[in-house]
């Protein structure tokens, strides 16, 4: 037989203090408000300390520390053909990221940048692959590439991109990997 | 018992006027703290040095081995320990902050200075930037702060660390106040308001695309000599420790030219991208550089756009005025600049 439970879901049969005692419970008592008080305060003093920390993680870095992974990870593939393939498939899909995020938004002011950032992805794809007047990056330079490919990115610092859109690349980058 | 009774809401209420205190005080570089003043030098000032770094951008970069570095804190690093390895200099590191107010809502100082004087650091305060006066607010700073002696009998250098200054004051360039507008005619006004009594011995543009021919221009007034980067410059920057290996040169050409030796030394040895430096003679380019900025495509774009700046040679197709240039130059071991050996020193927007 279920156990019976009042209306509140609570358990029925659990202690319950006099119907004056359980009023006062429920009321705002100094000691209360002041547990209360002390939590807002801490909650809100640490609130305040720990801003720069979450500043500090932003979607335009998280697209530099994906670069810096990417880079990584072609360094520690074993063959050179490994290598080519990695890159081959980061910067695409990075491309690919860009056009997605460009038909999703409608933020004029980062068409400039998306431009931007699409053709130094573009020129290094070709570059990678010998296409568009390079030559190919030989089998031995492709850790340097790869550096030269971070390098670039993270120097480009004229491009502007805004938050908003560098928050909706960065998921589509992650989806697509 | 009353007394009793408020004492955890006082403890609460001390707490958060500690955990306010700290979260106003604190800084995003370790800081260092005033030395002892017990016995502080006599030793005659020989330079006095501003070292600007702008904070307020995005300056993660990486390197080789993957790990990360903030520009903005390497290069307050550096300059630190260049200043207390100079005891003949007095050395101001500003760094400029990203404004963050109190819970959103509270002003509070965004701006950092660190005063070092014959290699000890005798002042660190905060304040407020005021973005819309470029570099007023430091240059009250310093008129308040600095050694008797006077800028006239003594080399001065102003250096400005951060991304690339537009040509055109615009908006976008402080991450945290887009809407503040601030390009290279600002800068030019700051160093004027820096050094308001004549021009610097030494002005140092440690950003990308230093080396147009506007930007020349707008600096020539305010710098005897001129050290830039015609082109991108890694956010590794220009080593501000070497600053303490010119610590002895008070001529304006051999200290712009052996800092961008040095610099330009290690700069090929850790990046794989072009490294250009070039020093400019204020007098003797000014009036080519002015020439040159009225031939080239303007920057009259309000967004920064990301377009590569390339030597004026190829941008307007012909030679250029260089006398007073002198460059270094590698090119990039990659990418579509990597088959040009030379460099003219100026740079200028591509022709569309």
């Amino acid at each position: 037989m279920p156990r019976p439970t009042d209306r509140d879901g609570e358990f029925a049969d659990a202690p319950t203090l006099p119907l004056i005692q359980r009023k006062r419970f429920l009321e705002p008592t100094s000691s209360a408000m002041r547990l209360v008080s002390s939590l807002l305060v801490l909650a809100v003093g640490l609130a305040a300390v720990a801003t720069p920390a979450r500043a500090d993680v932003n979607p335009r870095e998280k697209l530099k520390q994906h670069v810096r992974d990417v880079v990584q990870t072609v360094k520690a593939a074993p063959t050179a053909a490994k290598k080519r393939a990695i890159l081959d498939e980061k910067l695409r899909g990075m491309i690919a990221a860009l056009d997605r995020a460009e038909r999703m938004t409608a933020l004029p002011q980062d068409q400039a940048g998306i431009d931007a950032l699409r053709a130094r992805l573009q020129e290094k794809v070709d570059e990678l692959h010998g296409r568009n007047g390079y030559e190919a990056v030989p089998a031995g330079q492709l850790d340097a590439f790869a550096d030269y490919v971070q390098q670039d990115l993270e120097q480009a610092d004229t491009i502007t991109i805004s938050l908003t859109t560098a928050l909706l690349i960065l998921i589509l980058v992650i989806l697509l990997a | 018992m009353p007394p009793a009774r408020a004492r955890p809401t006082r403890l609460a209420l001390a707490l958060l006027v500690l955990l306010l205190v700290l979260g106003a005080c604190r800084s995003v570089v370790p800081v260092p703290a005033p030395d002892d003043q017990s016995e502080p030098s006599t030793v005659p000032l020989r330079q006095r040095l501003v070292v600007v770094v702008h904070g307020d951008a995005d300056y993660l970069y990486h390197t080789p081995d993957g790990t990360a570095h903030r520009a903005d804190r390497e290069t307050l690093r550096e300059a630190f320990a260049a200043a207390r390895s100079m005891p003949r200099a007095e050395v101001f590191v500003v760094h400029q902050r990203p404004h963050d107010p109190l819970l959103g809502l509270l002003p509070r100082d965004d701006g950092t200075l660190y005063h070092f004087r014959r290699g000890r650091l005798v002042r660190r305060t905060t304040y407020d930037q005021r973005r819309r006066a470029p570099l007023a607010a430091e240059a009250a700073l310093l008129r308040d702060h600095r050694a008797p002696t006077p800028d006239s009998a003594l080399f001065t250098a102003a250096l400005y660390y951060g991304h690339a200054v537009p040509e055109r004051d615009r908006p976008g360039y402080h991450r945290s106040r887009p809407g503040v507008p601030f390009g290279v005619e600002g800068l030019a006004r700051g160093l004027g308001r820096l050094r308001p009594s004549g021009p610097f011995d030494a002005v140092v543009l440690s950003t990308c695309d230093g080396g147009t021919p506007h930007t020349i221009a707008a600096l020539a007034p305010h710098a005897r000599s001129v050290l830039a980067a015609p082109g991108d410059l890694h956010l590794s920057f220009i080593d501000a420790d070497l600053l303490s290996t010119v610590a002895d040169v008070t001529s304006p050409e051999a200290w712009t030219y052996r800092l961008a030796e040095q610099a330009f030394g290690r700069l090929t040895g850790r990046v794989a991208t072009a490294v250009t430096l070039a020093t400019y003679d204020a007098d003797r380019t000014a009036p080519a550089a002015r020439r040159l900025a009225g031939r080239a495509r303007p920057d009259t774009s309000t967004t920064a756009t990301g377009a590569r700046h390339v030597d004026c040679r190829r941008a307007l197709g012909g030679p250029v005025d260089t006398a007073g240039v002198r460059v270094w130059h590698r090119p990039a071991r990659f990418g579509p600049q990597a088959d040009r050996p030379t460099h003219s020193g100026w740079a200028c927007r591509p022709t569309e």
